[in-house]
């Protein structure tokens, strides 16, 4: 019982002179530095190159962290490029079919490919893989 | 009670009660431009921890300064609109020193409780376990508990018993400047005088 009142008053002491210290004013402090005749510019620098450090280190780290994720955003696009387009020709060209129609493709993409029965297979491919990257074939 | 605001909403409002993280960075960083704001943090750090064992007063500052920045610009203490600089680095330092002051009570009561039990005589490797446990905690930061500051306090002031009372009478029992000017049969300028000296010997210690 006693130690435990003990701990209660040590941390109530330090509280209250934590109090006192955050009370004082710059000039409080100037004085008091200058009445110890504490060389403290050695612990001022110390404690600034350790924060700052502190703070250029964390950047750093939330920039790689901010770069690994766009690394991997980069990947899942750079993966998906091609995923909705299938290999076949045929199924291809039915995929072609379906999406004519669609009133939001720009009609300077498809006016030239009006006659679908001129495009060869690599034309097809193309003409999807243009239309991938516009994002037509995401809700297909 | 259930709050009716929607998650976007809950979300802004938060984001308007604490500093966003850009503002956090550009306040640290003002915050430590100034000698005295560091000086003055230094001061408070060397009154919560009084006197390490084990490590240096200078590196253990260092330690609980990272530490302190780190916990508040990653946001595991969100910073409140309102709240100055000096006063969250402050508490942040603070709830730093008080976990490893629990952290060295609950090892020393788990050495206790590891010496006492096994028998170095025997095969068991519980015993090495107890020493070796012993040696990871000599390498911790020692931060005396609140009992033994105190007890550092008082010896910091031995030459000088007089300036523990004055310390004791304001922050232990909490008496106004005059009552203990009136207790200690002090004058104004003798109490001015030894309440300078506590700050002076707290801002000397190393």
């Amino acid at each position: 019982m006693e130690n435990k009142n003990s701990q209660k008053e040590g941390e109530e002491i330090l509280d209250s002179l934590a109090e006192e210290i955050t009370n004082l004013t710059d000039e409080d402090i100037s004085k008091l530095y200058k009445e110890a005749n504490l060389n403290s510019d050695e612990g001022v620098a110390n404690i600034r190159t350790t924060a700052l450090a502190t703070i250029n280190s964390l950047r750093r780290k939330e920039l790689q962290e901010a770069r690994r994720a766009y690394e991997r955003t980069a990947q899942v696009k750079q993966k998906s490029k091609g995923d909705r387009i299938p290999e076949n020709p045929g199924a291809q060209r039915k995929l072609l079919e379906s999406l004519w129609n669609n009133p939001l493709i720009p009609q300077a993409l498809t006016m030239s490919f009006r006659d679908r029965k001129d495009l060869s297979d690599s034309d097809v491919t193309s003409i999807l893989e243009d239309l991938e990257e516009l994002g037509f074939l995401e809700e297909s | 009670m259930k709050s009716n605001l929607k998650p976007d909403q809950h979300a802004r409002d938060q984001e308007d009660k604490y500093l966003s993280p850009r503002e956090v960075a550009e306040t640290l960083e003002e915050f430590f431009k100034s000698d005295n704001a560091i000086r003055k943090l230094e001061l408070l750090i060397k009154t919560y921890v009084i006197k390490p064992s084990g490590i240096s007063l200078l590196e253990l500052e260092r330690d609980i300064v990272s530490e302190a920045i780190t916990k508040i610009w990653e946001g595991k203490r969100r910073w409140p609109r309102g709240i100055n600089a000096a006063t969250m680095i402050k508490q942040t330092a603070r709830s730093i020193i008080s976990g490893m002051r629990a952290e060295r009570n609950a090892d020393a009561l788990a050495i206790g409780r590891r010496t006492e039990c096994p028998d170095p005589s025997s095969n068991s490797d519980e015993w090495l376990d107890s020493v070796s446990v012993k040696e990871t905690i000599n390498n911790h930061h020692q931060i005396a508990n609140y009992e033994d500051a105190l007890e550092a306090i008082k010896n910091l002031f031995s030459d000088d018993p007089v300036a523990y009372d004055v310390l004791y009478a304001v922050h232990g029992m909490k008496l106004k400047p005059a009552e203990v000017q009136t207790m200690l049969s002090l004058t104004a300028t003798e109490y001015e005088t030894k309440r300078r000296k506590i700050l002076r010997r707290l801002a000397d210690l190393r």
